[in-house]
């Protein structure tokens, strides 16, 4: 019999010996099979992780004994990530043409760009989540560092902060600053962290080598120097390699909250979003604060979403007390 | 000589190497074991199954000793000759048997040392001479281990035992030094201070049986400790000076430098395997650590050469060895349901009293490989039949995955548990969830209760505590 075609009735949807006699009996009876139940030999476990992962079974090719499906099937046929078929776009009304298209060929930095963010979306089980940060000590600290360096002529992003408490909470959390290799993830000893800067061509993401090393002013300088390379176009390949994490800023647009998209092999990267303001309650007494949207987008397939969030609130930690990232 | 010619040939008649000997039998395969000294290997000659008989009279001697709180009366005593002899009737009746289903399955047995000759080629060598020569499409190797010694702490069978001597003692020492904790030295330790000798402990590691999980290594301390037995951890032994009938040892611990005298020493700090004088080194098969390096299908460098057991690396048990041979033979034979072994679903056992068992992870393993855990425990002082048949001195500890409900690792100590640890392993390779476990109906009253309850306990919903 063919148990995929057994209406299984057991504990998460276990075909039981009932459930095939049941079935047997049915089909004696009836001069045409039954219809397939769509449930194949799977664990317990298994079900369960292909409900989590929104994988379909039937889809499943299973390695178990008698060809079961095990949780490792289920795992890899959701890593493989078989083209999950998106949802047909509704019908809109088409407005009148008031202008003739215009056709772009996909190719130099713009074909870059499009395979690497298609092939990471594909390969990887990326996904963001946001943490909102008080940032009241921040702007003080930074109003204080630009007067401080004025006559240096550095003056420290928001970004270049950012990056700082990134890069001591990668310190704290080995598993961030690292590398997803398909059979081993490299927790990588060194803290290169890249920035994404916005050319008119499109996103380029120059890295600075060993942050955790750097202070606040080193690193200020150093991403100016480097974005200042990106704009006249004389950023070189060894600018942009190796990096270990990214952070990527939309703030000045007036983001609030955004999915960074993955640079594989790298397993984290940081979306930096605007500093707005907010209301924060002492009492039953609200007070304005300055606050700012942290966007982390990770690979769930290095670590899950407990160490991701604690990644992250490490990073909110430091902002929240920005003298921590000066000592 | 005339080259005989097999299929498969194996080199040692140990469990791993019998074992797949016979399954390459039934799967129509020519095979052939070479065995220097005793079918069975160490663990039916010198190793589980004799241990495993002195085990039990010591658990007997004991109950004996506490008859009286079960209202019987009986006077205890032991002779030492009797109890050694009936472990080494019990090792020679499956010796026999071990002969008996070589013949049955047509498996031809050569009494010799193997020594590989390259191509396929083996030579069979007794007393110096060569008195086979055999030609294989796929030789296995299932040469075992030996134990591991220490400089300065080698031993000499007469005062510094090994295993072997420890099984077959002529008199019971009053005083016995155990170096090392795994297994076989807690084993020891337990029979030794039931038999009434005073036993000290000493390992280097931070708790004692150091590959169980914390909690169950830090319950079977206390327990042992309660018996009686002195356990030095953090500690090692500096020199052994041997007497005319003792050892003085020298013993390095946390709280400074102690030196105490003892009848006899076990030295038990682990094994090495017998990688040497095979021929080994005209192949292309790679040696790491004492152990032949095999891929998943238990294949070496070397095309047609494999190695199964003790001898292919931890963890050194005969059911791991026994089923590396099923799988290595099946592969062999070119089976289409053969599947690599989920190593991390072996239980280990240790016999010593109270029982330990586990299969998969420690709680602390499972969070170093990033899982969220869900953690249940279940005492037995909680369940009926343990308190029935008076021994309550235990506990059942689970570990689950908080995220995908999968049975990461279970942890056992107490009466039996050596006997009840294979109900998780099944459930493991079944990939059951604790929706399963929970659902299952255990049998009232029996100590697996304890198993239903602490899955029961790992999501809040444990009955009887």
């Amino acid at each position: 019999m063919d148990l995929a075609a057994v209406t299984a009735t057991g504990p998460r949807g276990r075909v039981t010996e009932d459930d095939v006699r049941a079935a047997h009996e049915a089909a004696a009876a009836a001069p045409e099979p039954a219809a397939a139940a769509a449930s194949a030999p799977a664990s317990p476990l298994a079900r369960k992780r292909a409900e989590a992962l929104g994988v379909d079974l039937a889809a499943v090719t299973g390695t178990g004994p008698g060809g079961r499906i095990t949780k490792e099937d289920v795992e890899a046929a959701a890593a493989g990530g078989a083209a999950a078929t998106a949802p047909a776009a509704a019908p809109v009304a088409a407005p009148a043409a008031a202008r003739e298209d215009e056709v772009m060929a996909v190719r130099g930095m713009r074909k870059v760009i499009a395979e690497r963010m298609y092939a990471s979306l594909q390969e990887t089980a990326q996904l963001t989540m946001d943490m909102d940060v008080a940032m009241d000590d921040c702007v003080r600290l930074r109003t204080q560092l630009i007067e401080e360096w004025a006559g240096d002529g550095v003056r420290p992003s928001y970004t270049d902060i950012v990056m700082k408490a990134a890069a001591k909470a990668l310190l704290d959390h080995p598993r961030m600053n690292a590398q997803f290799l398909g059979a081993e993830i490299n927790l990588r000893g060194e803290v290169h962290v890249g920035m994404a800067v916005a050319l008119e061509e499109g996103l380029v993401v120059p890295v600075l080598r060993h942050v955790d090393q750097l202070g606040l002013k080193e690193i200020a300088q150093e991403s100016s120097r480097l974005a200042g390379l990106a704009r006249e176009g004389k950023l070189g390949l060894d600018d942009m390699a190796g990096g270990t994490f990214t952070v990527s800023t939309l703030g000045m647009f007036g983001v609030d909250s955004f999915t960074p998209i993955l640079n594989p092999p790298e397993v984290g990267i940081l979306g930096v979003n605007r500093l707005r303001d907010d209301v924060r309650w002492e009492g039953e007494r609200p007070v304005r604060q300055k606050a700012m949207t942290l966007s982390l987008t990770w690979d769930h397939r290095a670590l899950d979403g407990a160490p991701a969030a604690q990644f992250l609130a490490s990073v909110r930690d430091y902002l929240e007390a920005p003298f921590r990232l000066l000592v | 000589m005339a080259e005989t010619t097999f299929d498969v040939v194996v080199v040692g008649g140990g469990p791993g190497g019998y074992v797949a000997a016979i399954r390459a039998a039934q799967l129509g395969l020519e095979a052939a074991v070479v065995e220097r000294e005793h079918l069975g290997g160490i663990c039916l000659n010198w190793g589980c199954i004799p241990t495993k008989t002195l085990l039990h009279t010591a658990d007997l001697y004991r109950e004996m000793q506490d008859a009286e709180r079960y209202g019987l009366t009986a006077e205890a005593s032991f002779d030492i000759e009797k109890v050694v002899s009936r472990s080494r009737a019990v090792a020679s009746q499956l010796n026999s048997g071990v002969k008996f289903l070589l013949r049955k399955h047509k498996v031809q047995v050569f009494d010799g040392f193997a020594r590989l000759t390259g191509g396929g080629g083996l030579t069979v060598e007794k007393d110096g001479e060569t008195v086979a020569e055999l030609g294989a499409d796929h030789i296995i190797l299932a040469t075992g281990a030996r134990p591991r010694s220490l400089p300065g702490l080698e031993p000499d069978g007469e005062l510094v035992w090994t295993y072997k001597e420890a099984m077959v003692p002529t008199a019971m020492p009053d005083s016995l030094l155990v170096i090392g904790s795994g297994a076989i030295g807690v084993e020891f330790a337990s029979f030794y201070r039931s038999l009434g000798a005073e036993v000290t402990v000493v390992e280097v590691l931070p708790r004692i049986l150091p590959v169980e999980d914390e909690e169950i290594s830090a319950f079977a301390r206390e327990e042992f400790e309660k018996q009686g037995i002195t356990i030095h951890t953090n500690a090692t032994v500096e020199a052994l000076e041997k007497g005319d009938d003792s050892v003085t040892a020298t013993i390095a611990t946390e709280d400074g430098t102690v030196e105490a005298t003892f009848d006899r020493a076990i030295l038990a700090v682990g094994v090495t395997g017998n990688v040497e004088g095979l021929g080994l080194e005209a192949t292309a098969a790679a040696v790491d650590r004492g152990a032949i390096v095999v891929n998943e299908w238990l294949e070496t460098g070397e095309p047609g050469l494999y190695a199964i057991g003790d001898v292919a690396g931890p963890p050194l048990l005969a059911h791991k060895a026994m089923h590396e041979g099923v799988i290595c033979v099946e592969r062999i034979a070119g089976l289409p349901s053969a599947r690599p072994m989920e190593r991390r679903r072996i239980p280990g056992c240790t016999y010593c009293h109270p029982q330990v068992a586990s299969a998969g992870l420690t709680e602390a393993a499972a969070q170093e490989a990033g899982y969220t855990v869900r953690v249940g425990r279940f005492p037995l002082v909680g369940n009926g039949k343990a308190i029935a048949v008076g021994d309550t001195a235990g506990m059942v500890k689970t570990v689950f995955d908080a995220d995908t409900d999968e049975l990461l690792g279970a942890h056992m100590v107490g009466p039996d548990v050596t006997e009840m640890i294979q109900g998780f392993v099944v459930a493991m390779g079944l990939e059951t969830t604790e929706a399963e476990l929970m659902e299952t109906v255990f049998p009232h009253p029996t100590i697996s209760e304890a198993m239903h309850e602490s899955v029961l306990d790992a999501y809040d919903r444990v009955l009887h505590v």
